[in-house]
């Protein structure tokens, strides 16, 4: 399968604290990648480097085979139509609604009636699972739960094949938590997206991704959930076998 | 206090002089861009900063838009249509509120204070004030949108770059003042 994201000898420092010291990383087309790693792991830094927020002391990465790391802002703009992003706090725009969020990349990308963009943007609200009067409330309006459906909404505006995560279920309870996984996992499976997302919630690491990635010690640890489960390094050992991944063990067999 | 000093001299029609002079080319002016600088450039620099904090600017970014295009230029504009106009009302009220104080204090009939402001102005008075607006207006948005997108990481970090975008733009705006001020003597505008 081709890799849709690749990401070569990344090497990030800030100042002499050094964050990635030559991290790769492959996620292939079609699967649900989870990024896991201590706090200060540079998880963020590393999702921020793939989507050009961040430029790396070395290293390149590469979307769909092309380098983006070197690239102008203009070469980077069609690639960056190519996918979707939410943030960890959602990130939607405060000052418009929901609605008008989620028109956002269209309005920039393609050129369409308005009443064009209602539609879609309310389809794009439907298939999250947000009632259509939520589509008229500010951000500030909305749970926490909402926020980040409206924020995946947003990310899928333009129709990916590339979703990033940045902690998607963090802050919402476990019930909120086990409904968006189940969202998530049937859009991935009706779109044929893939997904690449930083989680700390071992549920959603166990019922949504194929494939692991462990930032460890500066570098990436990468597998199927069953190798990385396996994986005798003390820290994967401390989080998957530890007390509170004890809990899941029975549930998941893992 | 002009208007006592003058009057020393009993020379208090002057009065009229000095305030329409005073405030089209300089006051209206300058405390208009002063006010707004403290409302406006803290309002750009807040705005902006609690974007940056909640990740807005990086997403805005992250869908192929240039910030700059959409959070920085638009204020910029705005501004600089905004602040002419405050100016021109700021003329007109500060022209009212010396009529009223010479009506007042100097007992001077309105018809011959609005006679006197008439023979006052020359035809440059009013422009002089006028033209420095918009640039006092990109002084204060640039610097408010600036420092707003230099917050990062902490709340904190938010109310000292509004804090410092504020004073920074009244700074500007007096020494731009003060450079205008040489200008226009030099080429006697």
């Amino acid at each position: 399968m081709a890799a849709m994201v690749e990401v070569r000898d990344i090497v990030n420092r800030f100042g002499a604290q050094v964050v990635h010291d030559g991290l790769d990383m492959q996620v292939r087309e079609g699967e649900v990648f989870g990024i896991v790693g201590g706090s200060g792991s540079g998880k963020s830094v590393l999702l921020r480097t793939i989507l050009g927020l961040h430029k790396p002391q070395g290293g390149v990465v590469l979307l769909e085979g092309q380098d983006i790391t070197h690239r102008s802002w203009n070469e980077l703009r069609a690639a960056k139509a190519g996918y979707g992003v939410t943030f960890q706090q959602g990130a939607l725009y405060s000052s418009l609604t929901v609605l008008q969020n989620i028109q956002l990349p269209m309005i920039e990308h393609l050129q369409l009636p308005a009443d064009a963009l209602d539609a879609l943007a309310k389809l794009k609200l439907r298939i999250v699972g947000l009632a259509e009067d939520a589509g008229a409330k500010y951000p500030a309006q909305l749970s926490g739960g909402m926020v980040k459906r409206a924020a995946l909404a947003r990310a899928l505006a333009l129709d990916p094949q590339l979703l990033f995560l940045d902690e998607p279920t963090a802050g919402l309870d476990p019930i909120s938590a086990a409904a968006f996984d189940e969202l998530l996992m049937a859009l991935q499976r009706q779109l044929a997206l893939t997904v690449v997302m930083i989680t700390h919630d071992l549920d959603t690491i166990f019922r949504t991704c194929n494939r692991v990635g462990v930032i460890v010690d500066r570098h990436m640890i990468s597998g199927t959930l069953a190798e990385i489960v396996d994986n005798p390094h003390p820290w994967i050992r401390e989080y998957f076998h530890g007390e509170r991944a004890l809990r899941f063990g029975g549930r998941h067999g893992a | 206090m002009s208007a006592q000093q003058l009057r020393n001299f009993g020379a208090e029609i002057y009065v009229v002089d000095l305030v329409t002079v005073g405030v089209l080319r300089e006051l209206g002016v300058l405390l208009t861009a002063i006010i707004v600088a403290g409302r406006s450039g803290s309002a750009f620099a807040a705005e902006i900063g609690a974007m940056k904090l909640n990740e807005e600017v990086d997403a805005l970014t992250a869908t192929g838009v240039e910030p700059i295009e959409v959070l920085v230029l638009p204020r910029v504009i705005g501004l600089m249509i905004a602040l002419p106009l405050l100016t021109v009302i700021a003329d007109g009220v500060g022209i009212a509120g010396g009529a009223l104080l010479c009506k007042a204090l100097l007992d001077m009939p309105l018809v011959q204070y609005f006679a006197r402001v008439e023979s006052a102005i020359s035809p440059t008075t009013f422009w002089a004030g006028l033209v420095k607006a918009p640039v006092f207006a990109i002084l204060i948005a640039t610097a408010g949108t600036w420092r707003g997108l230099q917050v990062r990481g902490s709340s904190r970090e938010l109310g000292r770059l509004t804090t410092f975008a504020v004073v920074q733009s009244i700074f500007l705006v007096i020494l731009a003042d003060a450079l205008f001020a040489v200008l226009f003597m030099e080429i006697d505008f």
